[in-house]
């Protein structure tokens, strides 16, 4: 288990060697430059701020300059922020994963029952509602639902806040428009595998030892029916940490969804790569996380091989 | 009184293309300390007929007819009140009173959950042991069935044993509560022909050792031969003939009977060929209304297609439903 871990990190810093590499090249081929904003600068303004942020050099040479800073762990200086790229990144990062745990709390609780419900209901209309719904689910982007509820909750019936993340409450409306997307996926993917789980023969025998229904489900039954779900869940994290540009600059949520895409537009290149290397890192660790859960959940899964 | 007496039971599974009755008037008892092995092949209602009795048919089954008695209460889901009601009762049987050993060990296991959780499950439930009781009971039973070094293999999972291990593994948890009845549902099957020897004899050894009255349901008569007291044939839906192992391979009285056993191969007649009993069992969507074997039966009347025949009986423990055997001599005509 151990020397797996050591050899999935080694492969882990290699991607995201290639990532940093690629996501470099292709961010200085894109055309413009952090500095055509609202101002026009002179040309010597413009000269001298080139060669503050090493940008009349090759490429090549800045590549190296950034990989060499990269290996201090000095992720460089925000070129519209004028700060240090990783005290922005770890200031609205928390924010972000905050906002994600809760989202990844509520679509697994509800997913899962959602799921369950729905693969064990004699009744065939509570199925087909949570079919509906979940399809409903997947369809709709988060950004209508979030527009949805700031209407209705926010600015109708005025129950909850609509701007930032202070209290508990504010964590609902954006929360929840967040997680519509991953409990409908989690639910149909609990649905399926359930309803699979419940044709094996296992769980005969599990009734014929005069365990009961519910005992029989939730011990033999979820936790098969689980292992998809957890495979599903993990990179989903990582989804849900990476944050959301849309709902975070509808809710004024300061995170690093919003701040990794405003970096983009105003090509601000060590920002742009700061937060490359920052999800990355995320969604290769979270990967790496849910292979050895897996291993924990299936005793069946051997790593390493 | 009988420790299981089953009584006319008549189970059907509702499918879109109708009805499957697929038990259909089984009756018979089984004794105290009794091997009673029930032959039949496949799709005869012989398994189905056991998951009535334990409770456990599919979604889509019923019991839609009949009595069931264990220890003379009738345990049938039809003297219920309610579903709950039923459900309840039959907790406290499954794995306590009845037991039931299955087919396939390599899917029966849970594949997740260590051998001990799975085999601890029922002395947890029908016990007041504490685990740690409840775990060296199943070591017991472990070193019972033959497992070596129980201790270390308890705390193992599904998938580190082999077949015939996990076999002896299902069959200890089968035993965990000294159950009265035992079902055995074709436990054999799957396993490798030297492990199946093995296990025959593991099982033959446990029923001098225990108290508990077997239920042997096999396609195998040669199973049947080496452990049971007494033997019913089921064919279609029906038991056709019942008798004592003698009284079945001496003196059959059924025609589907002597066809199954033309079927067995006897090393001491090596020049006999095997004969096959020509045609396929009958449609249980559609069940015939006279005698199930009428369409492969070299002597069928026409009589046999037209009605049931009576259950006549030879000896105190033999009793065959065939009309070559009630119809008054020289009424049987060829048609």
């Amino acid at each position: 288990m151990f020397k797996y871990t050591v050899k999935r990190a080694l492969f882990g810093a290699l991607t995201l060697f290639i990532l940093a590499t690629i996501t470099f090249f292709l961010m200085k081929s894109i055309p413009g430059n952090p500095f055509n904003g609202d101002k026009k600068l002179s040309p010597q303004q413009l000269a001298q701020l080139n060669e503050k942020y090493h940008l009349d050099k090759p490429v090549g040479e800045q590549y190296v300059l950034y990989l060499k800073g990269l290996l201090q762990g000095d992720l460089g200086i925000s070129i519209a922020r004028k700060k240090n790229v990783g005290d922005i990144i770890f200031k609205c990062a928390p924010v972000t994963m905050r906002l994600g745990m809760v989202a990844f709390c509520i679509a697994i609780v509800v997913g899962i029952t959602l799921g369950t419900i729905s693969a064990l209901s004699k009744k065939k209309w509570v199925s087909y509602f949570i079919t509906f719904f979940t399809t409903l689910g997947v369809s709709v982007p988060s950004f209508l639902l979030a527009l949805l509820l700031l209407m209705l909750f926010g600015v109708w019936l005025r129950w909850l806040p609509i701007v930032g993340l202070q209290t508990p409450k504010h964590y609902i409306m954006p929360a929840t428009a967040i997680a519509l997307y991953p409990i409908s996926m989690i639910a149909k993917l609990t649905r399926s595998s359930m309803g699979e789980v419940m044709k094996q023969d296992y769980m005969v025998l599990a009734k014929s030892k005069g365990s009961s229904s519910i005992s029989v489900i939730v011990k033999h039954g979820l936790r098969n029916a689980l292992l998809p779900v957890v495979t599903y869940a993990g990179p989903m994290l990582a989804f849900l940490f990476s944050g959301s540009f849309v709902v975070e600059t509808l809710f004024s949520v300061p995170g690093i969804g919003s701040e990794f895409v405003k970096s983009i537009n105003g090509r601000d290149y060590s920002m742009i790569m700061g937060c490359t290397i920052f999800l990355g890192f995320l969604i290769i660790t979270l990967n790496i996380i849910t292979d050895l859960v897996s291993a924990l959940v299936d005793p069946r899964i051997k790593l390493g091989k | 009184m009988s420790v299981l007496d089953v009584k006319n039971l008549h189970t059907k599974f509702y499918t879109e293309q109708g009805d499957v009755q697929a038990v259909r008037g089984a009756s018979f008892r089984l004794e105290k300390k009794e091997v009673l092995g029930i032959v039949g092949e496949s799709g005869s209602g012989k398994s189905q007929t056991m998951f009535s009795v334990m409770g456990l048919l599919s979604a889509n089954g019923r019991v839609a007819e009949g009595e069931i008695y264990l220890n003379g209460e009738n345990i049938s889901p039809l003297a219920f009140k309610s579903h709950r009601d039923y459900e309840k009762k039959m907790e406290s049987i499954r794995g306590n009173s009845m037991a039931m050993i299955f087919q396939d060990p390599m899917t029966f296991l849970n594949p997740v959950l260590k051998i001990g959780t799975q085999l601890m499950e029922p002395i947890l439930n029908h016990t007041n042991l504490s685990k740690k009781e409840a775990k060296q009971r199943a070591i017991e039973l472990m070193e019972k069935v033959g497992i070596p070094s129980p201790e270390k293999r308890i705390n193992q999972y599904p998938f580190e044993f082999s077949g015939g291990m996990r076999q002896r593994i299902i069959i200890a948890m089968a035993l965990a509560c000294n159950p009265q009845v035992i079902i055995a549902d074709e436990p054999t099957t799957a396993l490798d022909v030297t492990i199946q020897a093995q296990v025959l004899e593991l099982i033959s050894n446990l029923k001098d050792e225990i108290d508990s009255s077997i239920i042997m349901i096999t396609h195998d008569l040669g199973v049947v031969a080496s452990i049971c007291d007494r033997i019913a044939i089921m064919y279609g839906g029906k038991i056709v003939e019942t008798g004592t192992d003698r009284e079945i391979f001496y003196e059959p009285k059924h025609p589907y009977t002597i066809g199954l056993l033309s079927c067995v191969h006897n090393p001491e007649e090596e020049k006999k060929d095997l004969k096959p009993i020509p045609g396929t069992p009958p449609d249980l969507l559609n069940p015939p209304k006279g005698c199930p074997f009428v369409d492969r039966c070299e002597h069928a009347m026409r009589i046999c297609k037209l009605q049931m025949p009576e259950e006549k009986s030879f000896s105190e423990t033999h009793q065959c439903s065939c009309w070559l055997n009630s119809m008054p001599e020289g009424g049987a005509s060829n048609d």
